[in-house]
């Protein structure tokens, strides 16, 4: 059974919950192999997702944040062990 | 771990804090909050872990835990928030894309844009979507989650997930398509 344009495209952008058989995969690869629209499709799927990363993981929280969210959450925390501990 | 966390050692709880703070914090950011509301939501989910520490079972990972607590914080948060959207027609947007075949009857189109426009435009795009969609799509492709741990934080089936990283991505995709592609006026949203 050869897959159409739409199927590959759902398995590809739904991270293969559709069909998740390693024989239905392996037909879509072909697919993918074989038909320069949905690889286009496939290497912009790539794209978008190496872009978020790209955004998100880019060191936005520069360290003085974090020392400070750090001391304010954990305020407390030792302090009431210690309580607990007298 | 789950022993020490439970009994509220502060040593468990600070290695945690330390651990995760910056994921916490990031995913926040990602979810569409500003820097002040993101810090705000991140306080709120550590105080939430700090209070129902002895409660934790150890039957999932502390992170997976954690950002539980984080998604139902932002879902909260974002109740107000949520544009008005019309429904969500994105499969409308994709069907029409195909032939009663499925075959392409409009392929994708190519799209230049620079690196700094795609991500400028990711955070445009991703103002839109359902907060849901929004953390499946930050979840796997920031975080890299495994679809069981997605699938525990979110709270949904794994063919769930499927439907909404589908939708975000091929949201996103459109969206970027149309800004792309000159001459278009990107007016899928």
């Amino acid at each position: 059974m050869d897959l159409n344009c739409k199927e590959v495209t759902r398995h590809i952008a739904s991270d293969g919950s559709v069909g998740s058989g390693w024989l239905y995969r392996l037909q879509v690869e072909l697919h993918v192999f074989l038909c320069h629209k949905c690889r286009r499709y496939k290497k912009q799927m790539q794209a978008i997702g190496a872009a978020a990363r790209a955004l998100w993981k880019s060191p936005k929280e520069d360290a003085a944040t974090l020392d400070r969210l750090q001391e304010q959450i954990l305020t407390g925390v030792g302090s009431k062990n210690e309580d607990a501990e007298e | 771990m789950p022993e020490r966390i439970r009994a509220g050692e502060s040593g468990a709880i600070r290695e945690v804090v330390e651990a995760y703070l910056q994921q916490i914090l990031r995913a926040a950011r990602g979810a569409g909050l500003d820097s002040q509301r993101a810090e705000d939501i991140t306080q709120a989910t550590f105080a939430v872990f700090i209070e129902k520490a002895s409660q934790f079972e150890g039957r999932s990972h502390v992170r997976t835990w954690l950002f539980g607590i984080l998604y139902k914080k932002i879902a909260e948060a974002r109740r107000g928030l949520e544009r008005d959207r019309r429904a969500d027609d994105i499969e409308e947007v994709v069907e029409r894309r195909f032939k009663p075949d499925g075959m392409w009857s409009r392929p994708p189109q190519p799209v230049e844009l620079y690196g700094a426009e795609v991500r400028g435009f990711i955070e445009e795009c991703l103002e839109f979507l359902p907060t849901s969609q929004r953390m499946a799509f930050v979840l796997r492709e920031v975080e890299e989650m495994t679809t069981e741990e997605i699938c525990k934080i979110l709270e949904v089936t794994s063919t769930n997930l499927g439907v909404l990283l589908y939708r975000g991505r091929s949201r996103l995709r459109e969206f970027l398509e149309g800004k792309g592609v000159e001459g278009s006026h990107g007016s899928q949203l």
